[in-house]
C-alpha cells in the first residue's frame, strides 16, 4: 500500500477509535495506548532518563490526552498530539526538578541490554559502550536539539510531524537536527579524546 | 541552512534526486564536506541503532485503570435506566395487573372534559446560529467542530456578498461546542469573535460556542 494511503487509512481508523472513546468505549482507547505506547515511552526515556519517572509520565501522556480528546481535531495524527503532550510534560518536570536531564541509571553499562546472538563478547561490551557514550551525549544536549533529533531519528517522525510536535516550522526542526547532529559528535568526541 | 547542508540531510533521508545527486557529489570533492558527511552519517547510523525503551508489560492496563469512567456522571446513569433494555417476566398476575391499568386508563380518558385548555407549543430543541468570517481572498472556508466530528469536508460557509464576508447558518441542539474555521481544505483558524476559547493541545485555541436552550430569536457570530 502506498504511505500516503496507509497514513490515510490511519487517520480515518483512528477518528473512528476516537469517536468511540468519546462515547464512552474506554477499552477503545487501549487500541490507541498499545500503537503509540512504544514510541511515547521511549521519547519520555530519551528526554527523562529516570525509566519509573519516564513510565509514569508516559502514562500521564496518554491519560491527559484520553481528558482532552474532545479538542483533537483529527488534523495530525494522535500520535504527533501524544508526543507533544508527553514533550510539555517532560520540560514542565525538568523545569520543577530545575536539575540536569542526565542522572546515570541502572540501564547504563551495567549489561542490563540485550545481547545479540551473532554478537561475541567483545562486539557486545563495545556497542554497550557505543550506546551507553550515545546516551550520555544525548543528555547533555540542550532541551530543543535533543528533542529534535531523537524524534528524527530514533523515532523515525518526518520533518513536518516535528514541526507539530514541538511548535515549529519543518524547516526549523532540520535546522535543530542538524545542529543536534554536530553537538552529538563534538559530545562524543570530546569524550574518546584522552584526558 | 547551507546547500550542502540541505543536500546533506536529503541525502541522509534518501531523498535526493538525480540531479541534487550529481550536484551533492560534486561538493563532496571538498575534503572538508566529506568529513562533514561521513561524521553526519555515523551519527544517524548511530542514533537509528540504539537500543530502544521498551515500557513495561502492564503499560496498557495502568493508562486503562487511571482513566476516569466518562460514563459515571449521574445523568448519564439516569439516561441509562431509562434507555438501556431490559428482559420482562411475565406471568398471569403481570398480564392482568396490565390489563388493569389499561382499563383504568382508558376509562380515565372518557372522563376528561372534551375540551381542555390547549398549553403552549412545546420548545422548539434547536437554535439557528450563524457563523461567520471576514476571509477576503479565501476561496473556501468550511467549518469543523465538535457537532461533526471535526470533519472540514461538510460545512462550507457561503460568501454571498463576493466581498469575504463568509457565513453559515446551523441548527445546533443547546451545548457547548468547539470549531474552528478551515481555510481552502488545508489552513486552520480561530474565530477571533468567538464567545470563549478552549486549548487544543497544540498551542492553539479552539473557539467555543455555547447554545443556550432556545427561546426566540436567532444566534449570531
Amino acid at each position: 500500500m502506498p504511505r500516503n494511503a496507509r497514513l490515510e487509512s490511519d487517520l480515518v481508523d483512528e477518528r473512528a477509535i476516537i469517536a468511540r472513546c468519546l462515547a464512552g468505549e474506554r477499552r477503545a482507547y487501549a487500541v490507541l495506548v498499545e500503537r503509540y505506547k512504544g514510541l511515547v515511552h521511549d521519547l519520555v526515556s530519551r528526554m527523562l532518563r529516570d525509566p519509573v519517572e519516564a513510565e509514569d509520565i508516559a502514562q500521564d501522556a496518554f491519560v491527559k490526552a484520553y481528558l482532552s480528546l474532545k479538542d483533537f481535531r483529527g488534523e495530525s495524527k494522535f500520535s504527533t498530539w501524544v508526543c507533544r503532550i508527553a514533550l510539555n510534560r517532560c520540560k514542565d518536570v525538568l523545569r520543577r526538578q530545575g536539575r540536569a536531564p542526565w542522572t546515570r541509571t541502572r540501564q547504563e553499562g551495567d549489561g542490563a541490554e540485550v545481547a545479540d546472538d551473532r554478537e561475541t563478547p567483545v562486539d557486545s561490551l563495545e556497542r554497550s559502550e557505543r550506546d551507553a557514550a550515545l546516551r550520555r551525549a544525548l543528555a547533555r544536549l540542550p532541551v530543543k536539539y535533543r528533542e529534535a533529533v531523537v524524534l528524527r531519528h530514533i523515532e523515525g517522525m518526518e520533518f513536518h510531524e516535528i514541526g507539530r510536535v514541538l511548535g515549529i516550522a519543518a524547516g526549523a526542526a532540520k535546522v535543530r537536527a542538524f545542529r543536534a547532529r554536530d553537538m552529538l559528535r563534538r559530545l562524543m568526541e570530546s569524550e574518546e579524546a584522552p584526558r | 541552512m547551507t546547500r550542502f547542508e540541505e543536500l546533506l540531510d536529503a541525502k541522509l533521508a534518501g531523498e535526493l534526486s538525480p540531479d541534487e545527486n550529481r550536484e551533492f557529489a560534486a561538493l563532496l570533492m571538498l575534503d572538508e564536506n566529506r568529513s562533514a558527511f561521513e561524521a553526519h552519517e555515523e551519527t544517524v547510523a548511530l542514533l537509528e541503532g540504539v537500543e530502544r525503551h521498551v515500557p513495561s508489560s502492564s503499560f496498557t492496563e495502568e493508562v486503562l485503570a487511571r482513566l476516569p469512567d466518562r460514563r459515571s456522571r449521574p445523568w448519564e446513569k439516569a439516561c441509562d435506566l431509562v434507555w438501556a433494555p431490559r428482559t420482562v417476566r411475565w406471568n398471569f398476575a403481570t398480564a392482568f395487573a396490565l390489563s388493569f391499568v389499561l382499563v383504568v386508563t382508558a376509562l380515565a380518558w372518557k372522563t376528561l372534559p372534551s375540551r381542555m385548555a390547549v398549553g403552549p407549543d412545546p420548545r422548539p430543541v434547536v437554535t439557528l446560529f450563524r457563523f461567520s468570517l471576514d476571509a477576503p481572498g479565501a476561496q473556501q472556508v468550511s467549518l469543523a467542530g465538535e457537532f461533526n466530528g471535526w470533519r472540514t469536508d461538510e460545512i462550507f460557509l457561503a460568501d454571498v456578498t463576493g466581498r469575504g464576508r463568509f457565513s453559515v447558518t446551523l441548527p445546533l441542539k443547546p451545548g457547548r461546542y468547539a470549531y474552528m474555521f478551515v481555510f481552502d481544505g488545508a489552513t486552520w483558524m480561530t474565530d477571533p469573535r468567538a464567545e470563549a476559547y478552549r486549548d487544543d493541545g497544540f498551542g492553539n485555541k479552539n473557539a467555543l460556542v455555547n447554545i443556550a436552550v432556545p427561546t426566540v430569536g436567532h444566534g449570531d457570530t
